[in-house]
């Protein structure tokens, strides 16, 4: 008994300690990343003043990096609600330490995500006419509306089993934080005082988000999908879309998840509770995912430039062989042979490697929706020359922004809400001396 | 060699006598029923209609009224050959109309058949008309799916708020829940509190 409390205690202090003391990374970190969001901040201006001429978005070539952002990091979102909610339904008790940060990634990385919108709106003070006057037929209506169910369901599932350890943190640092901070650390934690009621109704809660994020998420990037599937254009008008949103969503999150775990692992030392069994087990559902998203891929390909309808056949020349080419492979290899490779192999299903096939993983899925919106774009529809389309400075800036915002918000946000789910560790913890002394 | 000897022979000699008396009897034999005089008109409406108009007449004089009149268009699709385009009843004056819409223009013949009775024989008149205006070609209707697209939508958007209205009963009862009276307030024989570990 004694040895638990104490390790309780452990478990608590490791937790609470990034809400006490950032680290000594931790100013500088927040600087370097401020800057590109700055600078983000910056060029969406200049481009609110000047219009979007000073992107390299024309009237062939209208969706570019601003869309392939969005995509991206709705990916990211998706991999980190999912892998908490299919892990906590499925009891997977290793789960435990990783839940808040999967949980943590999924809403800052859509929150980012969903800000693209805006910024690939020239005029964005239209919206509102978007709102009030909405085209029910338009897959675009129907993203909006799913993208925020998201965004409250995402908001709710992490928020949920915060409201214990949030309790528990306004306890323990009491007096160690300012009278702010403990304020709204009270306020969050509703009164939270462990009675059963209250953890009848939080499991409740917890289990039913847990059940509505799955359909909710798989709705938003069928949703997504369907923006592109259903026009005409070659390369976009495709029956498996929707499941291969999906899959790229998840495969991409998976990775974010993983690099966000390895990285807070090490910033804050916490590998006596996140171990190599949480990383190998991740590493295990990157490896299925992947192998999942290249079969797809090839799919896709087959299916659709088998036929050789014309303008397949010269989309497909382009993309493979063409302009983009060299980044189709790179995508192939980089992003998808060698990251499963590097799980796959024993001697690299290793934190490095998986953090590495990770790495990868992010930035390759990245090239391949910029490969999935762009080219079939530059195709003309009725005659003329090939679309080209070259992202400005403005865009790569903004790109850049939102790329930092996302390490900048977590590490924020866990230097203000504990990073473990201190309560639901505490309840894996005790269960098998439950199971023991019934 | 006699027919008895060979008893097929007279078999199959037999057999053909009677082919050809049958084929004598059928290609001289006389109707003796009366002729019936058939005069196809038709009229090419402005709607793209052609009226057919076919007039059936006995040769010996009177009308043949109360009688079946089959309309046909002379098509040539692989082969030429009449295409049954509608049917009518001769009236008090002999007369069985149709109404038809062609598919192509130019010159197209039309042909009017009456297949007789114990009464009268068999009659056939034809025409030729050059049709300008013809309706499109025959595309089986598409079916209104207005009202399916509102149903979707109406589905779509109550789903939606299902979903709202799930995610705010969700949050709604775990704040309702665990804001309530601390235990003191709550009814006797409530376990007490878990959370201090």
């Amino acid at each position: 008994m004694a040895m638990a409390e104490q390790d309780s205690r452990s478990l608590r202090a490791m937790a609470l300690a990034p809400l006490l003391r950032g680290g000594r990374w931790f100013w500088p970190a927040v600087g370097l990343l401020s800057l590109p969001v700055l600078g983000a901040l910056g060029a969406w201006g200049y481009q609110l003043t000047h219009g979007l001429r000073v992107t390299g978005l024309r009237d062939q070539v209208f969706w570019g990096v601003y869309i392939t952002n969005l995509i991206t990091f709705i990916g990211f979102s998706y991999g980190g609600a999912l892998v908490s909610a299919i892990l906590r339904l499925t009891g997977a008790a290793w789960r435990a330490p990783i839940t808040r940060l999967s949980e943590a990634t999924a809403l800052i990385t859509l929150v980012v995500g969903a800000l693209f919108i805006f910024v690939d709106l020239g005029r964005p003070d239209r919206l509102w006419e978007f709102i009030a006057h909405p085209n029910l037929s338009s897959p675009l209506v129907w993203d909006a509306l799913a993208v925020t169910t998201y965004l409250v369901a995402t908001m709710i599932f992490l928020y949920l089993p915060l409201i214990p350890d949030l309790a528990v943190a306004a306890r323990e640092t009491d007096g160690r934080v300012g009278p702010l901070r403990r304020w709204v650390l009270r306020l969050l934690s509703l009164g939270w005082q462990g009675r059963p009621d209250q953890q009848r109704v939080l499991e409740w809660g917890t289990t039913t988000m847990a059940i509505l994020i799955i359909p909710i998420a798989v709705t938003v990037h069928s949703v997504l999908s369907w923006a592109f599937a259903l026009t005409t254009r070659e390369g976009w008008h495709s029956t498996v879309f929707g499941p291969y949103f999906v899959i790229a969503a998840l495969f991409s999150g998976v990775a974010t998840v993983i690099l966000v775990v390895l990285f807070f692992r090490w910033a804050y030392g916490l590998q006596r509770h996140i171990g190599a069994q949480q990383i190998r087990n991740l590493g295990m559902i990157l490896l299925t995912l992947g192998v999942t998203y290249l079969y797809f891929t090839f799919d896709e390909l087959l299916t659709e430039g088998y036929p050789m309808v014309m303008k397949t056949a010269e989309l497909f020349r382009v993309l493979l062989f063409g302009q983009y080419g060299l980044q189709f492979w790179a995508f192939v290899i980089g992003g998808g042979l060698i990251p499963v490779l590097l799980v796959a192999l024993p001697w690299t299903r290793n934190a490095k490697g998986i953090g590495i096939a990770s790495g990868l993983v992010v930035a390759f899925m990245w090239l391949k929706r910029f490969l999935i919106i762009v080219p079939p774009q530059s195709v003309p529809l009725i005659a003329g020359p090939m679309g080209t389309y070259h992202p400005t400075w403005v865009e790569i800036t903004i790109t850049a922004g939102g790329i930092a915002a996302v390490p900048l918000l977590l590490i924020l946000f866990f230097r203000l809400f504990p990073i473990l789910a201190i309560h639901e560790m505490e309840e894996m913890e005790s269960e098998p001396a439950t199971q023991v002394h019934p | 060699m006699s027919s008895r000897q060979r008893p097929w022979l007279l078999v199959m000699a037999l057999l053909v006598a009677g082919i050809l008396a049958l084929a004598a009897e059928t290609a001289f034999a006389a109707d003796n029923r009366p002729a019936v005089n058939l005069t196809l008109t038709g009229q090419a409406q402005s709607d793209g209609g052609v009226v057919l108009e076919a007039k059936a007449l006995k040769a010996t004089g009177g009308v043949v009224s109360n009688q079946n009149i089959d309309f046909f268009v002379v098509a040539d699709f692989f082969m030429e050959g009449p295409v049954l385009i509608g049917s009518g009843t001769t009236d008090g004056r002999g007369v069985a109309s149709t109404t038809y819409r062609p598919t192509w223009s130019g010159n197209t013949k039309f042909s009017a058949s009456y297949s007789g009775d114990g009464a009268l024989a068999p009659a056939k008149g034809s025409v030729e008309l050059s049709v300008r205006s013809t309706t499109a070609d025959y595309h089986p209707a598409p079916r209104d799916l207005s009202q399916l697209r509102q149903t979707a939508g109406r589905a779509a958007i109550m789903v939606a708020l299902a979903v709202w209205a799930l995610l705010l009963t969700v949050i709604g009862r775990v704040f309702w829940i665990v804001r309530r009276p601390a235990p003191a307030e709550l009814p006797q024989g409530t376990p007490a509190s878990s959370e201090s570990r």
